[in-house]
């Protein structure tokens, strides 16, 4: 046996335990004492977490265990630390402006007229130059449209992507904003109606690209109660809250791409999908400057099934979406924006720069 | 919608640990006990992320029990060699399936195409267990440790609480069984020293991970990685150094995090970085950054390579590369990977190359402040822009990016703020080495009301400072 093994096992021959557990405790105690601390400094934080859980035991939970705390830390005064610092990094969580009410004695309107002059000899709008009759929806270099990409972590490899072709074409001007895990179910964790108007009025777009749904299939609380997915009454109240937000991109935006829900793996999921998908295309049909655009072919095998990978166009086989069978992976995310700026270029006239 | 990992970073996570290091402390006069609770909480750990991977873990556990024991019945002679080839080509072959099957696969395909080979070839998605990885390369480890005679076989509880061991699972530190097994006979209690270095290690992991790296990301990072046609070469080479920055800042976060986790348990891991961003050259990188990494590669890749052959200089540069093209792609199936560990190779071969060429001319020019400083930014600005492969969907994305830097414009994206932030951390690669002490000393002459009230500051200001949700590490998908 050479000295290097003789030397490891004596270092791994076992020693009877010596113990102090008194002085063992004290990190113990620390630990604990300082996590309670920090749990009464934070407890509007983690009360305000708590009730963002989805619906059942995590948020019955959640809630049941920050609420007590959240009442200690405020009778003794311990929330003050934290609003101070929030004040003075401005970091309260500002109410975002409202967003116009939607009159409902006005029908919808045509899409508004475009707020730059039209140029009088458009290079390709018109083949006749004698009836000028300019496309209102033009975009040159030297008038670039507005372009928002926003939604949920589905937008996450669509808003780069597009926002890349939208670069290139020398004339679209793209920001994108993703809100990881929100949906129109839960305003209390993310309220999309305020914040698209709120986005709206503080930066002028002309194109709206949203896509919500992959995290609405949950409970949704109706005048104070859960109505859970499929429950009477979820539907409804569902495609109220999309009716409201299509009104704010209708009203805010030129143009507005809402965009379906690609097929996902899961056959339970997809029925889902496929419920709010028929939503979204009936409400954006009585919006004649919302365009629903449906990804679920996109995302089909040619018998209209699931599957991760994909042939291209020159027949290679891509990986289009993530593991957990809902996600786009970064191609994915390459070929929706693709599809998505051929929707755009229908409507739009890109007079893209030589 | 996402089935995460648990994060160190989470209130769901604080509440763990501090059930898990109760009921530690409570076991503590029987270790036995002791190891079997730290064994179910490295397995709830696992769990919560995904259930049906607690049998991947068993298996790396099973085969590490039943190959190191058939190992050390053989002894040096050839059957015992067998058995760790197989043991080791065991435990490949399941990284193998999870990590790199798609990628095998596709490259296969675009291989043959131009041949006109088309073979239908099962293309599945295979999701990739967390921290696979890295507790492969453990349990290699292992069985190599005890082929050598370095370590004994444990007893299965043993070998189980070292592989699975939950500050450790995710990301490392890479730990070895002659460094952890010890320590857990007998079993020995933070004392005040070492566990006022638990919480100055989580204290700063947390300030890292959470306000650090998320206020880079946010800053200017994912932005300039995913739109880079929108920014100027200023704001392109700024979001190159912010991407240094935040790596460093993520990793090496999680790092001490869970090294200080690990402490309180009474468990010392090993270091895994030291203020990498002043290295000197390649060579000195790696032996800063990942440390636990690289010494792996070294002594279980390196060295047997050097053994099997020639030491001349060609086989010696040969065998880097192969090392340094695995490490890359260790990291990821994909080819930005392997073309940064391309990169660092070319780094090593060129570092060693020299070293032999001054050893045999005996001609080494003198050191001064200037050279040192050249040294230093040239491997700073090799490591940074390296760091562009690994950041990239695909190479025309890395290209894309790197071509940016040749647009100039105006950079309103780079503010005083980001600018200092980037100051600040390349600064503390220059601070001295025993500062870390220096703060332990300090913090441990607190008594326990000035250290509870110092930690419960740090929550607060963590959280006030972070953003709303934790991105995950960004060595979780390794």
């Amino acid at each position: 046996m050479t000295e290097r093994r003789t030397a490891a096992l004596m270092v791994a021959r076992p020693v009877p335990p010596v113990v102090d557990r008194r002085a063992a405790l004290r990190p113990v105690a620390i630990t604990l004492a300082a996590l309670l601390l920090g749990g009464l400094l934070n407890a509007e934080s983690l009360a305000r977490t708590a009730e963002s859980q989805p619906a059942g035991w995590r948020h019955s939970l959640a809630v049941g265990a920050t609420d007590p705390l959240l009442a200690l830390s405020s009778a003794l005064h311990m929330t003050t630390p934290r609003a101070v610092l929030d004040g003075l990094l401005d970091r309260t969580s500002a109410e975002p402006v409202p967003p116009p009410a939607p009159d409902p004695t006005v029908e919808p309107s045509a899409p508004p007229a475009p707020t730059t002059p039209a140029p009088t000899t458009p290079p390709t709008a018109s083949p006749t130059p004698d009836t000028p009759t300019p496309d209102p929806l033009l975009a040159t270099p030297q008038d670039p449209a507005t372009l928002f990409v926003t939604g949920d972590s589905l937008t996450e490899a669509l808003g780069p992507a597009l926002a890349n072709a939208a670069l290139r074409t020398g004339v679209l001007q793209p920001a994108h904003q993703v809100k990881y895990s929100a949906g129109l179910t839960r305003p209390d964790f993310y309220d999309w109606p305020a914040a698209l108007g709120h986005h709206l009025q503080a930066s002028p777009t002309d194109i709206v690209v949203f896509m919500i749904g992959a995290n609405d299939a949950q409970a949704i609380r109706i005048d104070g109660q859960w109505v859970a997915y499929g429950e009477d009454g979820w539907a409804d109240e569902y495609r109220r809250r999309v009716e409201q937000t299509a009104e704010i991109l209708a009203d805010g935006a030129r143009t507005v791409y809402w965009l379906g829900q690609p097929i996902p793996r899961s056959a339970s999921f997809r029925a889902k999908m496929a419920l709010l998908n028929g939503i979204y295309e009936q409400v954006a049909a009585v919006h004649p400057n919302v365009t629903y655009v449906s990804t679920w072919e996109l995302f089909s095998t040619p018998e209209g099934d699931y599957s991760d990978y994909l042939l291209d166009d020159q027949g290679r086989p891509q990986l289009v979406r993530r593991t957990d069978g809902i996600h786009l992976t970064p191609t994915g995310g390459t070929w929706l924006a693709a599809h998505v700026l051929d929707m755009i270029q229908q409507d739009w006239t890109l007079v893209t720069p030589p | 919608l996402q089935g995460l990992a648990v994060l160190f970073p989470t209130v769901t996570f604080a509440v763990f640990f501090a059930v898990v290091l109760v009921v530690a402390w409570g076991l503590a006069s029987r270790p036995r006990a002791w190891r079997a609770w730290l064994l179910v909480a490295s397995t709830v750990f696992y769990a919560w992320w995904d259930l049906r991977f607690v049998a991947l873990l068993a298996l790396t556990v099973a085969v590490c029990h039943v190959v190191g024991r058939r190992i050390a019945h053989h002894g040096d002679g050839a059957q015992g060699r067998r058995w760790l080839i197989g043991g080791i080509g065991l435990l490949l072959a399941v990284l193998g399936w999870f990590k790199y099957y798609g990628f095998f696969v596709t490259a296969l395909l675009d291989a043959l195409r131009p041949l006109g080979l088309e073979p239908q070839l099962p293309l599945v998605q295979v999701l990739l267990p967390v921290g696979i990885s890295f507790f492969t390369f453990e349990a290699i480890s292992y069985l190599v440790e005890v082929r050598r005679g370095v370590t004994r076989p444990p007893p299965l509880l043993d070998l189980a609480t070292y592989l699975t061991f939950f500050p450790k699972l995710q990301s490392g530190p890479i730990t070895r069984a002659s460094e952890f097994l010890p320590q857990l006979a007998p079993l020995r209690p933070p004392t005040e020293l070492v566990s006022s270095q638990a919480f100055l290690l989580i204290g700063r992991g947390l300030f890292k991970k959470v306000v650090l790296a998320s206020f880079l990301a946010e800053a200017i990072v994912d932005d300039v990685f995913a739109t880079p046609m929108a920014y100027s070469a200023a704001e392109v080479l700024v979001g190159i150094y912010a991407y240094t920055m935040l790596i460093y800042v993520d990793f090496s976060g999680y790092t001490d995090l869970a090294r200080g986790l690990a402490r309180l348990l009474g468990i010392d891991l090993p270091i895994n970085f030291d203020r990498p961003y002043a290295a000197r050259s390649i060579q000195d990188f790696w032996t800063r950054w990942h440390v636990s990494l690289s010494r792996w590669l070294r002594d279980f890749l390196f060295y047997p390579l050097a053994r099997a052959g020639n030491r001349g200089r060609i086989a010696t540069a040969r065998n880097i590369l192969i090392v340094m093209l695995l490490a890359g792609l260790w990291h990821g199936a994909a080819w930005t990977f392997v073309l940064w560990g391309g990169v660092h190779g070319l780094g090593l071969v060129r570092d060693r190359w020299l070293r032999d060429h001054r050893r045999r001319t005996g001609v080494r020019p003198a050191d001064s402040p200037w050279r040192l400083a050249r040294q230093r930014l040239v491997t700073f600005h090799i490591v940074a822009f390296a760091w562009v492969l690994f950041r990239a969907d695909s190479v025309p994305h890395a290209i894309e990016v790197l071509s940016r830097l040749g647009a100039w414009g105006p950079f309103p994206a780079v503010t005083p703020l980001l600018l200092l932030v980037l100051v600040a951390i390349i600064g503390a690669q220059y601070l001295p080495r025993d500062l870390g002490a220096r703060l332990d000393g300090a913090f441990v002459r607190l008594r326990p009301v000035g250290q509870v009230a110092a930690l419960g500051a740090l929550l607060l200001a963590t959280d006030v400072l972070g953003p709303e949700g934790i991105a995950p590490f960004i060595y979780f998908r390794f």
